[in-house]
């Protein structure tokens, strides 16, 4: 069991997720059409609708949940349709539950492709942007915004909020719409049908072109700044509400922490708590998407620890990080070179 | 014969004429011989079982300070020097020189450098001056840049003070605060324009290439150090504390491969050690931290002492031993966007020196210290003109009292005319501790055996003693 | 003068006769009349008339009815009219994706002449958002068009321009696109049978199959007064006719020539032409990420520190 934990403690995280990012794509996104597989509409990440009844096997909740609140407000406790509304978001949280904020960082097909595009820019010796601290407590209130206003309006179609006028039945789903999501993961199934202007009335050219908008700044901040979207999405907002309550955590030993800033500088999300806070215990922020990069950077015994359900997984070992920063600096010339001339020699 | 540095023309305000000024090279040379061979006499003779594998670093020690030695070390290669651990090894090493740190511990050049500074002050600083107005650093090599960070006020004057005699001085600016994000970045900016310059000095560009490997060897020495870390903390002492402060302060004093073997043979030594359980000495010993300013060879004299005096320094918080190379650096992308701030994040953010405000970082890995390495005491030592280190000692010793640690505040330089006067002091400190641990000892044992409430007598004292003595020897009967 | 009257009697009886048998040519299945809420039963009333006087039909008098339901899996059920709300109408089942076909076929013999009629309509099973999706299942095979053996005469859809086979079946044709029919005549392409296009507000085009039993025709748009919108759908009415030379006797009596009818009432969408377009899309992609990609690439290249 201790040699076990060790070597999941060793691992070489960053091989691991990119391998892992690629499976849960490949299911995520094909697996409905060629393995048959059927995971509803309750997934917490941004797989999206529009692909699930053509080749994906799960559908992104959000989408969902907009539709769901299309309906006039006593219809939400007295029909079945609106009790459907409860027992689905009950379905949502228990697929949260299981892994936090884990599904952002390793099962969004919307993050795999962030991640991929930065691997484009690391090909290219493009320099990262990096956002101070203060520009990303102004940018978070974009999220809520997004979130509450995603939410709001197909409750307005059949409801008047104030007196204002109810909006047309085109703001069903008004993330759908501008979700970068839609338009970038149905050309991974040859679908070009979603990057149109609807120009059958006002709100749908300006929704459709927010769209391509944002499909837009999405691709170009995707390639300047690690995991860009990820600060503007809604369904990490929705996320953060319930995060405490999950199962797999992320846990801090402030009394072991040097304030090196390692977890802050490998951080995709420069979260700065994780680094300078060494009075919390659980530094789940809201722009995590919890992709450990920060338990594997991190060089002292036992500071950062994942738990699930407060069985360890894995910790924040010496040992793997003399391991992992090994890889990362690669193999010295002479061993490199021995490494050739053994070859040589075989030959 | 050892072959001389080209002297350059001193312009001072006192000229002094070449003749006197070779005749002060020439004694203070066989000085410091003189103070290596007796500080390693004393080291081998008065503390017992020393590793085989220490002989190494003896033979380093000599070879820096014994000018019979005379040899080609790092002829022909570009030297960095530098005082402090603010400035990054990996950069230097990737632009084709070598850093070596001049923190000096020689008494004899402490007198030279006296001319130069003030009475109070620290007396690392004079001796540094003393060695760079002498021009004695070893190895022999071309010294392109002196590189003086500006962390306390001694070393941010001695800018300007060497400026009298050196004219390779470099100025790297250390923000006097961690905190902030602009002190980060700031640093980050400091270090990226000492890269250029040290590029242009050697004239050899940094690439990624050569700082990886750089920092390979970097991190080779650092997990050889943690693992020596680690073993530190075994209940039972394996190795004398001024070894490991004389092990680690070699670091400075080499290249970092042969460090790396030395000291993965040293630990391979005290393995053995553990595995046979010849220890230095029962548990009963008080293990000690020992924190301030830095020892650095040949000046050992408190470390030296503690243990003679029956302490033993299990781990210490000072810049010559544990500091150097504790903390590790990690990057995301192995470009040199990354890589250099990287580097720069590793000099500044963890640095537990106490020229940073607020000190809380400091404090926080004493405490982890003291309970990792289950410290009985802590010595905290400062040299006479160090401000940093007294104006701490308030606070710690408040924090300390706090937690029921006892500390000794030694304020002492580098001569050896306080040695008697120490000596009482700490053998008093020692003894204090050593009480307090019998009569735990006595609280556990009465316990098991139920005699709370009589009141013991001096010969059932020794018969505990005697049995727990007994209980320990054969620990291996009752499964240790 | 009795003989006179029971002559125009005669004459009448069988002018009304021949009148409501040429009001069935008229009788088509309403895809129309599905129940929203059940998601999982089609309800197809019998209909009669045009756009926009419908109105139900409450009897078959005189005709051999038959009602078949071709399910997805390629199994014929037979099913029979029941009365709802005063009029005919067809209830069944569709509890899997795909699409099922309902027919109903009513014959009679009439002066010698077999008048065999045929009415179908498509039903998409399972077609709502909030029912299950396609996981697991063959699309294709579940809703490519297909032919019905057990009836006589057939008109399939089988493509419209644009679109893939497996949707054919699902979406409805859009205006602007080429559909085409293959007729069947007892399994066999037909040729020369005479396939009509009508539009809700009148307008028509016929075109003949040829040899392999296709034939080719454009919808237009006719109808101007609707704002349109992706979700308007309008009807169109797809009828073809054959006329046989085979002899034979059925219970009615005997006949020399066999006529053989289908309607069959479809949807018809918009064209996306009219709503959407792709090429606009790409103008304004490719602009922001030139400007705004561009912009941000010169702002870091010149506060580069």
């Amino acid at each position: 069991m201790k040699s076990f934990r060790r070597r999941i403690n060793n691992v070489n995280l960053n091989r691991f997720r990119s391998l892992f990012q690629i499976g849960a794509f490949l299911i995520l996104v094909y697996g409905g059409y060629y393995l048959g597989l059927e995971l509803g509409r309750g997934l917490p990440i941004m797989t999206c609708l529009y692909n699930h009844h053509l080749y994906g096997s799960g559908g992104c909740f959000f989408g969902y949940f907009q539709r769901l609140l299309t309906l006039p407000w006593p219809f939400y406790l007295t029909t079945p349709w609106g009790k459907k509304n409860l027992i689905m978001f009950l379905v949502f949280l228990m697929w949260f539950l299981f892994f936090n904020k884990a599904w952002c960082g390793y099962m969004c097909p919307l993050g795999t492709i962030q991640d991929w595009i930065s691997k484009l820019r690391q090909i290219l010796r493009v320099r990262y942007s990096s956002y101070t601290a203060r520009q990303h407590t102004i940018l978070k209130t974009i999220k809520y915004f997004l979130l509450v206003c995603s939410l709001l309006a197909p409750m307005a179609i059949f409801n008047s909020f104030f007196g204002l006028p109810k909006l047309p039945i085109v703001w069903e789903c008004p993330f759908c719409e501008i979700c970068p999501g839609r338009k970038i993961i149905l050309l991974f199934i040859g679908e070009l049908s979603e990057w149109h202007i609807n120009f059958v009335c006002t709100d749908t050219i300006v929704l459709t072109s927010l769209g391509i908008w944002f499909t837009a700044l999405f691709l170009i901040g995707g390639f300047f700044k690690k995991r860009f979207f990820c600060l503007f999405c809604p369904m990490n907002a929705l996320h953060h509400l319930f995060t405490r309550l999950a199962f797999l955590k992320l846990y801090k030993d402030g009394s072991k922490c040097t304030r090196c800033g390692n977890c802050y500088r490998v951080c995709d999300a420069e979260i700065l708590e994780v680094a300078d806070d060494v009075e919390s215990r659980y530094i789940v922020n809201d722009r995590c998407s919890m992709c450990f990069k920060c338990v594997a950077a991190c060089p002292e015994e036992d500071c950062l620890k994942v738990t699930f359900l407060g069985f360890p997984i894995f910790n924040s070992t010496e040992e793997g990080f003399i391991r992992r920063q090994n890889i990362m600096l690669g193999y010295p010339p002479k061993k490199r070179m021995a490494c050739i001339n053994k070859f040589k020699k075989k030959k | 014969m050892h072959k001389q540095v080209q002297k350059k023309e001193i312009n001072n305000v006192e000229s002094i004429s070449s003749d006197r000024f070779e005749r002060m090279q020439r004694r203070t040379l066989i000085h410091l011989a003189m103070e290596a061979k007796k500080t390693l006499d004393e080291i081998r003779n008065h503390l017992p079982a020393h590793p085989e594998a220490m002989e190494y670093f003896y033979e380093r020690c000599k070879l820096f300070y014994d000018y019979e030695y005379g040899n080609d070390l790092w002829q022909g290669e570009k030297l960095v020097a530098y005082t402090c651990i603010h400035v990054p090894e990996e950069l230097v090493r990737a632009a084709g020189a070598i850093p070596v740190r001049i923190c000096s511990g020689a008494y004899s050049a402490d007198q030279i450098g006296a001319e130069f500074l003030p009475a109070k002050s620290c007396p690392i600083m004079k001796s540094t001056a003393g060695m760079a107005f002498l021009r004695l650093f070893r190895p022999y090599g071309e010294v392109v840049m002196m590189v003086i960070p500006t962390t306390c006020d001694q070393k941010t004057k001695f800018n300007e003070i060497a400026g009298e005699f050196r004219d390779d001085l470099y100025i790297l600016e250390l923000p006097p605060s961690k905190e902030s994000e602009e002190s980060r970045v700031y640093w980050q900016r400091v270090i990226k324009r000492f890269a250029k310059d040290l590029e242009k000095k050697t004239g050899q560009r940094i690439t990624r290439r050569r700082l990886k490997a750089a920092m390979k060897t970097q991190l080779a020495a650092q997990s050889a150090f943690r693992e020596f870390y680690q073993i530190r903390k075994d209940p039972d002492p394996l190795i004398w504390g001024t070894d490991s402060i004389l092990a680690l302060n070699i670091y400075f004093l080499d290249d970092p491969e042969n460090w790396t073997s030395a000291m993965k043979m040293l630990i391979k030594e005290l393995l053995i050690r553990k595995e046979k359980k010849t220890f230095l000495a029962t548990r009963r010993s008080p293990r000690i931290l020992l924190t301030g300013t830095p020892l650095i060879f040949p000046n050992i004299k408190l470390s030296f002492l503690i243990e003679q005096l029956g302490g033993i320094i299990v781990a210490d918080e000072t810049c010559s031993s544990n500091r150097l190379i504790y903390d590790m650096a990690a990057f995301d992308e192995g470009f040199l966007f990354d890589m250099v701030p990287a580097i720069a994040d590793r000099y500044l953010k963890p640095c537990t020196c106490p020229n940073f405000t607020p000190d809380t970082d400091r404090e926080r890995k004493i405490l982890e210290m003291i309970k990792a390495f289950s410290i009985d005491g802590v010595i905290y030592q400062f040299y006479a003109g160090c401000v940093l280190y007294e104006m701490a000692v308030r606070r710690m010793g408040i924090m300390l009292e706090e937690r029921g640690i006892p500390m000794l505040y030694v304020e002492t330089d580098y001569s050896p005319d306080d040695i008697g006067q120490l000596s009482t002091r700490i053998e008093a400190f020692l003894e204090s501790i050593k009480a307090k641990k019998r009569g735990k000892r006595i609280r556990r044992l009465t316990a098991k055996s139920k005699l709370k409430n009589q009141r013991l007598t001096m010969e059932d004292y020794h018969v505990f003693c005697r049995v727990g003595h007994w209980l320990y020897r054969h620990q291996d009967l009752f499964g240790g | 003068m009795m003989l006179t009257q029971t002559f125009l009697v005669c004459m009448i009886i069988l002018f009304i006769s021949t009148a409501s048998a040429s009001d069935i040519e008229d009788v088509w299945l309403d895809g129309r009349g599905y129940n929203w809420c059940k998601l999982f039963l089609a309800d197809l009333p019998l209909k009669t008339g045009h756009y926009p006087n419908k109105r139900p039909v409450n009897d078959l008098n005189g005709y051999h009815v038959k009602v078949f339901i071709h399910t997805p899996h390629g199994d014929i059920k037979k099913a029979c009219f029941i009365e709802k709300n005063g009029a005919l109408s067809l209830s069944f089942p569709t509890p899997t994706k795909g699409v099922y076909i309902a027919f109903f076929v009513a014959e009679r013999v009439i002066d010698k002449i077999r008048e065999i009629h045929i009415s179908k309509q498509e039903i998409n099973g399972d077609q709502f958002w909030y029912g299950k999706s396609w996981a697991g299942l063959d699309r294709k095979t579940l809703t490519i068009p297909r032919l019905t053996r057990e009836v006589p005469f057939d008109l399939i859809r089988e493509r419209i321009r644009r679109m893939e086979i497996a949707n054919t079946n699902i979406w409805p044709t859009g205006e602007g696109d080429f559909t085409t029919f293959r007729a069947y005549f007892r399994g066999n392409p037909q040729e020369g049978a005479p396939v009509t296009l009508t539009t809700r507000e009148g307008w028509s085009k016929t075109a003949i199959t040829d040899a392999d039993g296709q034939a080719s025709l454009q919808l237009i748009r006719d109808d101007y007064k609707r704002k349109f919108s992706r979700l308007t759908r309008s009807e169109v009415m797809v009828k073809t006719s054959l006329l046989t030379s085979k002899e034979g006797e059925t219970a009615d009596g005997p006949y020399t020539q066999t006529h053989y009818r289908m309607i069959w009432p479809m949807e018809s969408t918009p064209s996306y032409l009219e709503w959407s377009s792709r090429i606009n899309a790409l103008y304004l992609f490719l602009l922001i990420l030139s400007m705004v990609g561009g912009g941000i690439f010169l702002y870091r290249f010149l506060t580069l520190k």
